[in-house]
């Protein structure tokens, strides 16, 4: 009886895990870069807060994040791993490209949200 | 009065012919047209010009970013402020790419019961190269028709400049 039970909720519950893995909104935060103060916020601040850099460029003096937007919830990191370098070229749900340029203290100098979509 | 189906018609250039035969050559010609028309609508081909941008391309970057770059001048800081993080970085951060697709048109062919669309995306790559002083030393503008853009050996290709992710 209790193997008839579970081959019955099998399907409803795959249907439910597709379900759920496709409304699951990100976690957005409209105050996701309010941390960004020029000459205060250092480069392990911005790591502790916004993870791995999707790249960085003349020794970590500039790194870049791939930033998507949730509605009117905010914005939210897009995780840097790539599974091909093909997939890397691909700009799918990345809404701006978020540059932070950091000074010779490793304090930061500058930073800009460049929109790509 | 002339009962014959006969007629002679070599004063106007054209042979000789009973009746019965050139309404047969008539009705044989436009049996051949109708099929051929028919066949060609049966078997449709359409091509719509469209112009947006493919699924997954960056939208920012257009050709003429590179009238704002200028050698010797804009810093590599500069052009990752202004068009963001490149699509293809050189292992020495001396040469970027900025890599953008976008659909030109849209093939449709139809056929009875059936038929399938294709769209023919047109690819752009800007390439710019940085001096030891981190400014824009050269900029190279290439388009291909097709979702890559290959072909050169300067150009980035996988496995010469791959993107460059941590």
């Amino acid at each position: 009886m209790a193997l008839v039970n579970l081959a019955a909720l099998f399907p409803l519950l795959i249907s439910m895990m597709l379900i759920a893995g496709c409304v699951t909104p990100p976690h957005a935060h409209k105050d996701l870069f309010d941390f960004l103060v020029v000459g205060k916020t250092t480069r392990e601040d911005v790591l502790l807060t916004l993870g791995q850099p999707s790249a960085s460029f003349e020794q970590e003096r500039i790194f870049t994040y791939r930033v998507g937007q949730y509605g009117e919830d905010g914005y939210y990191i897009i995780s840097p791993k790539v599974v091909s370098p093909a997939q890397a070229a691909t700009w799918q749900d990345v809404r701006f490209s978020l540059v932070i340029v950091f000074d010779g203290h490793g304090r930061l100098q500058k930073h800009q949200l460049v929109r790509v979509d | 009065m002339d009962t014959d189906d006969s007629k002679s018609i070599s004063s106007c250039g054209w042979t000789e012919t009973s009746v019965g035969e050139s309404h047969w050559r008539v009705r044989a010609a436009v049996t051949a047209l109708l099929a051929i028309l028919g066949s060609a609508a049966l078997t449709g081909c359409i091509i719509i010009p469209v112009d947006y941008h493919a699924k997954g391309s960056r939208h920012n970057v257009t050709m003429s970013v590179t009238n704002e770059l200028r050698a010797g001048t804009t810093t590599r800081e500069e052009v990752i402020l202004t068009m963001g993080e490149p699509d293809f970085i050189s292992e020495d951060e001396q040469r970027f790419g900025y890599f953008w697709s976008k659909v030109k048109a849209i093939l449709i062919v139809a056929s009875y019961g059936s038929g399938s669309a294709a769209e023919i995306p047109r690819s752009y790559l800007i390439e710019v190269s940085f001096d030891q002083r981190n400014r824009v030393s050269k900029v190279r503008a290439t388009k291909q028709w097709g979702d890559a853009v290959t072909g050169d050996p300067e150009v980035p290709e996988s496995g010469k400049d791959v993107p460059r992710r941590k």
